[in-house]
């Protein structure tokens, strides 16, 4: 009767120190397998990112299609700075990081991977400071980041992608090629538009971004704010943004609760009202 | 209860054992410009030291979002998000495949969506999508791509100026 009760002890205990380890290993595994394919590392590695890369262009093409880029250098030039603040301090050097508004009266922000991020003219006139527009621009850098499209749709140089093979498509490809890669664009799209991210993915985006901005010295506490006024802005201006979001409520005490978590929820950190206020001033 | 005493310290001693092994085998590198090693899994911790891009912890362990690393002789934590499992990759890689032949294999492949679409029968939905809404703009696009600023620019910003 002992022995039944130790054993089964014994087991659980052993059991429950794996789960870490798991969780653990989970993030270079990855990588490792890619690494391992065939080519060496580094070139792997490049392939994947200049696959990437181009995918995203494709993806930021039809975003600028769509709506239009703002043609106000200066306000280009802002949140060019802002966004170029953050990117010092991701996680992904490799990308070249570019940052646009969106000609539309429509609130939100998108992110296409290889580092295409935009924010619409609608979500600047409902941003109040500068820690405001860091904490949306740090959202859809960790999606870029954490590779969220990239990993959703299996977009990789090898093989075994959907997606892969660049060169075919470039140096007369099949047509079958070209579907998969058209369709993979358009399932992009409809990730941004219509479907949304997975529900774990944007959950990490918002970790990410109070983190985030705490590391680049931005009060997270403001896409916390950013959060509050647009929950109270229904109509059409948020059509898209409520079709592909969890509730904002649930997003607000889980950014409370990571900020109070990782101890950011109060310091020395800046939210530079004066300078968003001056920035968009001129722009009007 | 004896053996359930000396079966769970067995079993803690061996998880911790088998912990350290596989987290000494992790090694993270910094990918951010700098990175700030702190004395707990918090940003409100003591700030034990910083290094710069590249550097190499070998982890001892993880927290939440916060990996356990060693800093000359004192152990600290420093947040994942600054962290990857391989040295920071140059961008050199991905600027020579955007130039070219990228770029043209794009232009040539804008053509090639209608055919793509009409190939696998698109609903009359999405080839309305396809042809109003979800247009590309190349020419957008290498604004976007062609916009810079320079460092003097962007160190003035990181100062609080405009």
């Amino acid at each position: 009767m002992t022995n039944q009760r130790a054993m089964p002890a014994y087991l659980c205990v052993l059991l429950l120190s794996l789960l870490p380890l798991n969780a653990l290993a989970g993030d270079d595994r990855a990588w490792r397998e890619r690494a391992s394919a065939g080519a060496t590392e580094a070139e792997t590695v490049n392939e994947d990112i200049n696959e990437e890369v181009n995918f995203g262009r494709e993806v930021a093409a039809r975003l600028i299609g769509r709506y239009g880029l703002s043609s106000d250098d200066q306000l280009t030039r802002y949140i060019n700075l802002v966004g170029q603040s953050l990117v010092r301090n991701g996680n992904r050097p490799e990308l070249k990081y570019h940052f646009a508004v969106l000609n539309t009266s429509d609130i939100n922000a998108y992110a296409s991977p290889g580092g295409y991020i935009f924010v619409t003219k609608g979500a600047l006139e409902k941003m109040q400071d500068e820690s405001e527009l860091a904490g949306v621009i740090a959202h859809e850098m960790t999606h870029v980041n954490e590779k969220h499209v990239v990993r959703e749709l299996g977009i990789r140089a090898t093989e075994g992608s959907a997606v892969s093979g660049l060169a075919r498509l470039i140096g007369g490809g099949t047509e079958t090629a070209r579907i998969a890669f058209s369709q993979a664009v358009e399932k992009a799209l409809d990730m941004l538009f219509k479907t949304g991210y997975k529900r774990e993915d944007e959950v990490q985006a918002d970790k990410g971004a109070v983190t985030l901005c705490a590391v680049a010295g931005y009060d997270p506490g403001g896409l916390v704010r950013y959060f509050q006024r647009i929950n109270t802005a229904k109509g059409k201006a948020t059509e898209v943004l409520d079709k592909t979001h969890p509730a904002y409520d649930a997003r607000i005490a889980l950014l409370k609760e990571t900020m109070t978590k990782e101890g950011i929820e109060s310091g020395a950190y800046k939210s530079f009202k004066e300078r968003f206020s001056a920035a968009l001033k001129q722009t009007k | 209860m004896m053996k359930i005493t000396i079966a769970f310290f067995i079993a803690v001693a061996s998880a911790a054992l088998f912990s350290t092994t596989l987290y000494a085998q992790t090694v993270f590198y910094v990918q951010s410009v700098k990175a700030k090693v702190l004395s707990g899994p918090s940003f409100k911790s003591k700030v034990l030291g910083e290094v710069g891009k590249g550097f190499k912890f070998v982890s001892s362990g993880r927290d939440g979002n916060w990996v356990k690393v060693r800093l000359d002789t004192k152990e600290g934590y420093v947040s994942a998000l600054l962290l990857a499992p391989h040295p920071p990759i140059q961008r050199a890689g991905v600027i020579k495949a955007e130039q070219g032949e990228i770029k043209q294999g794009i232009r040539r492949r804008a053509s090639s969506y209608t055919s793509a679409a009409a190939a696998r029968g698109l609903a009359q939905d999405d080839r309305r999508r396809l042809s109003r809404e979800e247009k590309a703009d190349y020419p957008g696009l290498e604004k976007m791509e062609s916009f810079t600023l320079s460092d003097a620019e962007l160190r003035r910003f990181l100062e609080g100026g405009k």
